[in-house]
């Protein structure tokens, strides 16, 4: 365990397991809603509207009595499954894509490529609205949608990532000893770029996130009563009334997830932080090279 | 079946668009023998190696291995598992030629596996068995590449290609990358295990020395063409054609001095 | 050194040191009290393996180490302390003094720039020369490492040659700046052997013309005794051995030095095994307190392990082991059973 410690804070650095924290209380919080919220998110109590924060309620209520804290809570929830769902689909149609591409390379890599391109070339949130737009508003078609979206951001990534490992002595030598594309392809190639991978969609996570919050805010996704941050910076309402922390603490706290995310997908991916370190470090790694394991040769 | 050639090659021909990479090439390694083939850079040494491991698809001219055509793609995973526990082989660069997420046990059990018909117990032992046949410590044995000095790496490399009890081994300038005083290890391990298994190598490199210390018959390259060819000693030291001299004569050698 | 060299040697290098401090602050000895001294034109060759610090020596002369390392003990150039120079003096020293040749051309010539201006573009900056003038001296050298029609070679972009031109290229570029001394590091190990003893060729007669001085790094012992006078075998940060390039094969006396002999394989014959060293090459911070060699050494004893010994002389060369004598001893009365 404490190896596994010394490991992670060596690969993530401080900035990286600073956000890893971070995501890990957001994302107990989502998990143990029921036990960690004060309150219940939708229980009304219109005679503390708008009270401000008190030891009842630490971050106050809303226009109609809803404990802040609670429902920031609970929208845990549905803020994060949306985007967990739309990378996850994104992932399950995009790597095998990617995958092909790489592999066989020529037409398929030239047809992939494109496709990929023209899909990216697509604002994913235009998608969404035209989605919402035909099929009505809620958190499917809009999840659907984006998931159609992202698969360049991320498919792109694993391509360029599987073409260097594709062109690797190894992956000859493993064809040689007669395996076949899906057994090195999706067993030692996908696990040699898996950290690329993880960190794109971490990435992408936080964008779709965002993406998902700036839906619901317009009240094209995710529908209230149902908590949810993008729903509560909604609220406009309050502003109107001049009750700001009902719209600026959901929105804090999807400002931090996604640069948590963004923070932690750079450092999983293995970019270091910019900075005169690099160079040394690279000498470094040489130096470590030449301590190997035992004498003989 | 007596007398069979290990690895026969006639005519063979590659084209790359309109540079004749091989030409017209053509040879046999004896069962159980060991050819080197020498070229220098352009001489379709490495192309050679490549369609004979299947990566590269002849433009003319048969290979067989062990009676086997391989001359076009393998037609279903049976035929590309046949061949591959017919003809192995091992790359130059130890740093590359391994999966770095697999240690060296990992990387022999997976082939172990693959081509089946034994039981754990049995792969097990066999395991244990190639490990200490090419030199590796236990705990070496368990390191993953990046803990593996070049030398240890190459010795991994050689034990994954010698899993499935292949025939012939293709060494693809198998000890270039390598310092000197491991380069002779590794040259010893090579030497005793086709002693012990009656292994054919077919050795490709730039190293006349190499091949001389491994080689019973030898075929120098020239741009895609058969300078000379025949036995490893006369060739080497009665070359008959001006290119092998000129090859024979660059390396340095005691007494070599420099002239220009 | 050696009792005939002038007063004031070409390159004198005395305990040269350097230490590479890793990211995690842990700092650890690359080279190791390195003592050399080159007379002018004299070529020195310095052979080893991995770790050996061949190279690290190299970029120590030529005060380019990384960031990250730091050189103690004094290099001196024509008696000048290359550690104390200033920027301009080190620009004279880098220009004019010493000339590098790297193994691989393609990446420290850029790729984009005609040769040409790559040729002339020290002699235009630093020198102050016409651009008709330098030119007119590139081909000249060209010429002079055996470039046919070096003419139209200045029009060409390094990827239209071949890698022996290329490599011929960076040695007319560092002879255009007309320095006393050239640094080889590994300058052949990318090309064929053809081409190798071409370019070998060249740079030694080169020397030879110009009364250069020549220190050639490479791996390959047999190289190094064909081009130099002296050769210094290194291990682990530190030199183990030095003799004559002449005597080196008769009178190799450490056992590293012999075990690399016995490891090459012969040209002329096959031997039945290869007399290889157990073991994998070491870097000096790997290296124990004693010898940094015993662990491989079939000679060791217990001391070896323990005490350091010092380079010191044996049979005409300097040699770093401690049982030197008996080792020597001992492989003669083996010889006159044989």
């Amino acid at each position: 365990m404490k190896h596994l410690w010394t490991r992670a804070s060596a690969s993530l650095g401080r900035s990286g397991m600073l956000s890893a924290a971070f995501l890990v209380v957001v994302l107990v919080a989502a998990v143990a809603a029921s036990l960690v919220a004060p309150a219940d998110p939708n229980q009304q109590s219109l005679l503390d509207a708008y009270s401000g924060p008190s030891g009842a309620h630490l971050l106050g209520t809303d226009g109609i009595g809803r404990d802040i804290l609670s429902r920031l809570v609970f929208g845990a929830r549905t803020s994060l499954l949306g985007p967990a769902l739309v990378v996850g689909v994104s992932l399950l149609i995009g790597i095998p894509l990617a995958l092909a591409a790489s592999w066989y390379g020529g037409w398929v890599d030239g047809v992939v490529a494109r496709v990929f391109d023209l899909v990216y070339a697509l604002p994913g949130l235009l998608l969404a609205v035209l989605t919402v737009a035909l099929f009505g508003p809620g958190l499917t078609p809009a999840v659907a949608a984006l998931s159609v979206a992202y698969v360049p951001f991320l498919a792109r990534i694993v391509r360029a990532a599987a073409r260097q490992q594709r062109v690797s002595p190894y992956v000859d030598a493993l064809s040689v000893q007669g395996f076949g594309v899906l057994r090195i392809s999706g067993r030692h190639i996908l696990r040699n770029i898996a950290p690329v991978v993880v960190g794109q969609a971490a990435i992408a996570f936080g964008y779709a996130l965002l993406d998902l919050a700036s839906l619901s805010y317009l009240g094209l996704a995710v529908q209230a009563p149902t908590s949810d941050w993008g729903v509560m910076v909604s609220d406009s309402d309050a502003l109107i009334k001049g009750y700001w922390l009902p719209v600026i603490a959901p929105g804090v706290l999807i400002v931090l997830t996604v640069l948590a995310l963004t923070v932690l997908g750079a450092r999983i991916s293995g970019e270091k932080p910019p900075g005169y370190l690099r160079r040394s470090r690279r000498a470094a790694a040489a130096v470590k090279e030449k301590s190997t394991v035992g004498a003989a040769a | 079946m007596t007398g069979m050639n290990a690895v026969e090659v006639h005519g063979l021909n590659k084209y790359f668009k309109a540079h004749h990479a091989v030409a017209d090439v053509s040879f046999t390694v004896p069962a159980g023998g060991s050819l080197g083939i020498v070229g220098e850079s352009g001489s379709g040494k490495t192309t050679i190696a490549r369609m004979l491991i299947g990566l590269e698809r002849p433009s003319s001219g048969t290979i067989a291995v062990m009676g086997r055509d391989r001359s076009r793609p393998a037609r279903s995973g049976s035929e590309r598992n046949a061949r591959a526990r017919e003809l192995q082989i091992v790359f130059q660069d130890p740093y590359t030629s391994l999966d770095p997420s697999q240690s060296a046990r990992a990387a022999v059990d997976e082939v172990l596996r693959h081509h089946g018909g034994l039981s754990s117990a049995e792969r097990a032992s066999r395991l244990d068995e190639l490990v200490d046949q090419v030199g590796l410590t236990d705990r070496q044995a368990h390191a993953r590449p990046r803990d593996l000095s070049g030398g240890q790496r190459q010795r991994v490399a050689i034990a994954r290609a010698l899993a499935a009890r292949p025939k012939v081994l293709v060494l693809d300038e198998a000890v270039s990358a390598l310092d000197v005083s491991i380069q002779a290890q590794i040259l010893n391990l090579l030497a005793d295990i086709r002693a012990e298994t009656g292994l054919a190598y077919l050795l490709i490199s730039h190293d006349l020395a190499v091949v001389r210390q491994l080689c019973d018959t030898v075929l120098v390259l020239r741009r895609g063409r058969v300078v000379e060819q025949g036995d490893c000693g006369h060739v080497l030291d009665d070359p008959q054609e001006e290119y092998t001299r000129a090859l024979r004569e660059a390396v340095p050698v005691p007494g070599w001095t420099v002239g220009a | 050194m050696s009792a005939d060299a002038p007063a004031v040697p070409l390159l004198e290098l005395t305990g040269l040191t350097v230490d590479f401090t890793t990211e995690d602050g842990v700092s650890r000895t690359l080279l190791d009290g390195v003592d050399l001294s080159l007379a002018p034109g004299e070529a020195l060759g310095l052979v080893g393996e991995s770790g050996s610090g061949k190279s690290m020596t190299v970029r120590a002369i030529t005060r380019l180490l990384p960031r990250a390392a730091t050189a103690s003990g004094t290099i001196r150039f024509e008696g000048a302390d290359v550690g104390a120079m200033d920027a301009g003096a080190l620009r004279g020293y880098r220009d004019g003094g010493v000339g590098l040749v790297f193994q691989d051309p393609r990446a420290h010539i850029n790729p984009t720039r005609k040769i040409g201006a790559f040729l002339t573009e020290a002699l235009v900056r630093n020198r102050h020369l016409g651009k008709k003038e330098a030119l007119a001296r590139a081909e000249a050298v060209l010429a002079e490492v055996g470039i046919d029609d070096p003419a139209r070679r200045l029009r060409q972009y390094p990827h239209e040659v071949s890698g022996g031109m290329l490599q011929r290229v960076m040695i007319a570029s560092v002879l255009l700046a007309e320095p006393r001394l050239i640094l080889a590091d590994e300058p052949t190990t990318a090309l064929d052997v053809t081409i190798q003893r071409e370019v070998v060729g060249i740079l030694d007669r080169l020397r030879r013309d110009r009364g250069m001085g020549m220190v050639f790094i490479t791996h390959d012992l047999d190289l190094a005794l064909a081009v130099c006078g002296r050769v210094a075998v290194m291990y682990a940060g530190r030199i183990v051995e030095l003799r004559s390039a002449e005597t080196l094969h008769e009178r190799a006396a450490h056992p590293y030095t012999l075990g690399l002999l016995g490891s090459r394989p012969a040209i002329d014959e096959r031997s039945e095994r290869l007399s290889a060293i157990l073991g994998r090459p070491v870097s000096a911070f790997e290296a124990g307190p004693g010898c940094a060699f015993a662990p491989r050494c079939s000679f060791a004893t217990e001391t070896c392990e323990t005490t350091p010994p010092p380079l010191t002389e044996f049979d005409g060369g300097l040699v770093r082991c401690g049982r030197v004598e008996e080792i020597h001893a001992h492989r003669k009365s083996e010889e006159a059973n044989a």
